[in-house]
């Protein structure tokens, strides 16, 4: 029998990158999954290339939209019981250059719809008595990020987020946590010059794949992980180790 | 997933003869690997391979004191001698001692860092040029949540899983250009056959967030993926299993 046989799982920005390659492993190890992503054309060709897989076009930034995918969700397959909250932004710009409203749609994107997801699934999986819960989080939140300020406070934010979450939901036996990549070779990181310029400076000595990354979402997200709650493991080839 | 996950891997897990040592050498075996079971107690190690081949799983044993360079080399040699490679090293072997800031001797102080740093420390020298020359491995430390919190009924066991911690971010430094990767798990409470004995798993259970402790093969889960090639990654890190007691406590 397959690992994931009879669970459901929930990616959402599930259509390309580190997303994908979750939502193929979960597929392939046995999941039903919903791909959710704001680009409705993309999710649904990403569905397209996997077995046992739908597709939601869901703004992640609104309530209503979350609740009503949601919904869908329990109602073609009658319970949810892994979320995997991976959509996000990383617009570069510098703290001069940050405006109000660049800020406020990188907690929108990266933290709030967290919170927004992860509580709309949370009386479900807390009725079925079992959950899993996994936060894609960032090496950035633990780092000074001159580059990219409001998207490194956005996901340390995410930090304690996961931890509250995690407390609120462990008597449940639905387990919250956290995966922080370092720097992944995503069709859009690829050729990029802070990719390149990263790489010597990893003690691996290369960036990871999505389907690197995938694996440790996928153990967070299995039955295997059954006592580790409102932790956020990093991998990151050991560029750094807190 | 795969049972032969581990096919054709020797895996070496220190105190293994009992406890969750022994569950994270029985779950190796079962998904393909041979167990390598290090023991103080050699004859409980020779005893505890025993009972995996009887299951039709492959184990070999060796008795050492991981205090002691001279045993580890002849383990390893012997080791490799009998099973041509080795791809994972768990340190796992430890002291759990009683012990308060007044009533501290210096002799139990040396002995906890004997056994639970400057152990790990020369297991992992020890192999790491076998590991480099075949540009593979894996190796998991077990630290304990009491690494990273004051601990009045054991300072010097805290201490030296503090140790450990700074220990397997060098080796892991070191390491990780040859393809070998070290990390860490640090559980929280584990129901042991000796801690179901104790008089602070119970309580300890109590106040953990998900309400009861871990079986020892739940806590094996989080050290074979940490060995196994689906961590291609991750170096340097010490992941806490504890059940949410340490996010409830921090």
């Amino acid at each position: 029998m397959s690992e994931f046989e009879g669970r459901v799982a929930v990616v959402t920005g599930g259509a390309s990158g580190i997303g994908f390659a979750i939502s193929k492993l979960l597929t392939e190890r046995g999941a039903t999954v919903s791909i959710w992503d704001l680009d409705d054309t993309a999710a649904g060709d990403a569905a397209g290339r996997l077995d046992r897989a739908g597709h939601a076009a869901v703004d992640v930034t609104d309530e209503g939209a979350i609740l009503a995918a949601r919904d869908r969700v329990l109602a073609d397959h009658g319970r949810c019981d892994i979320l995997i909250n991976n959509a996000g932004i990383y617009p570069h710009a510098t703290l001069r250059e940050i405006t109000v409203e660049a800020w406020d749609q990188m907690f929108d994107v990266d933290s709030k719809s967290v919170f927004l997801a992860t509580r709309a699934f949370m009386d479900p999986m807390i009725e079925q008595r079992y959950g899993r819960v996994v936060t894609i989080v960032s090496e950035d939140a633990y780092m000074a990020k001159p580059s990219i300020a409001h998207y490194a406070a956005a996901k340390a934010s995410l930090l304690s987020l996961i931890k509250t979450f995690a407390l609120e939901l462990a008597p449940h036996q639905v387990l919250c946590n956290g995966l922080a990549p370092g720097p992944v070779a995503t069709e859009r990181a690829k050729g990029q010059a802070w990719l390149a310029e990263r790489i010597p400076k990893i003690p691996v000595l290369r960036a990871a794949e999505p389907e690197d990354m995938a694996e440790y979402a996928v153990f967070l997200a299995s039955d295997r992980n059954r006592f580790m709650t409102g932790e956020t493991i990093i991998a990151n080839g050991g560029y750094l180790m807190v | 997933m795969s049972e032969t996950e581990f096919d054709g891997q020797v895996a070496v897990v220190t105190g293994a003869a009992g406890g969750i040592g022994f569950a994270i050498a029985k779950l190796f075996a079962e998904r393909g690997a041979t167990a390598s079971i290090w023991d103080i107690d050699g004859e409980a190690a020779a005893a505890a391979a025993k009972r995996l081949k009887e299951m039709g799983l492959k184990a070999h044993s060796q008795g050492l004191d991981v205090t002691d360079e001279g045993q580890i080399f002849a383990a390893r040699d012997a080791t490799l001698a009998d099973c041509g490679q080795i791809d994972i090293l768990v340190n796992n072997a430890g002291l759990y001692p009683e012990g308060t800031i007044q009533d501290m001797t210096r002799e139990a102080w040396d002995r906890v860092f004997a056994v639970n740093v400057t152990g790990p420390f020369f297991l992992m020298r020890a192999l790491m040029e076998h590991m480099k020359a075949r540009k593979y491995g894996r190796m998991v430390n077990i630290v304990t949540v009491d690494a990273y919190m004051a601990k009045q009924t054991k300072p010097h066991y805290a201490a030296s899983k503090a140790a450990l911690l700074s220990v397997l971010k060098t080796y892991a430094i070191e390491l990780a250009p040859h393809g070998i990767l070290v990390n860490g798990v640090s559980p929280g409470a584990v129901a042991t056959e000796r801690a179901k004995q104790s008089d602070w798993l119970e309580p300890h259970s109590k106040k953990t967030p998900v309400g009861y402790a871990a079986e020892p093969e739940q806590m094996a889960e989080y050290i074979l993926f940490l060995a196994s090639k689906r961590n291609m990654f991750m170096a340097g890190e010490c992941i806490i299993a504890s059940g949410g007691f340490y996010v409830s406590s921090s």
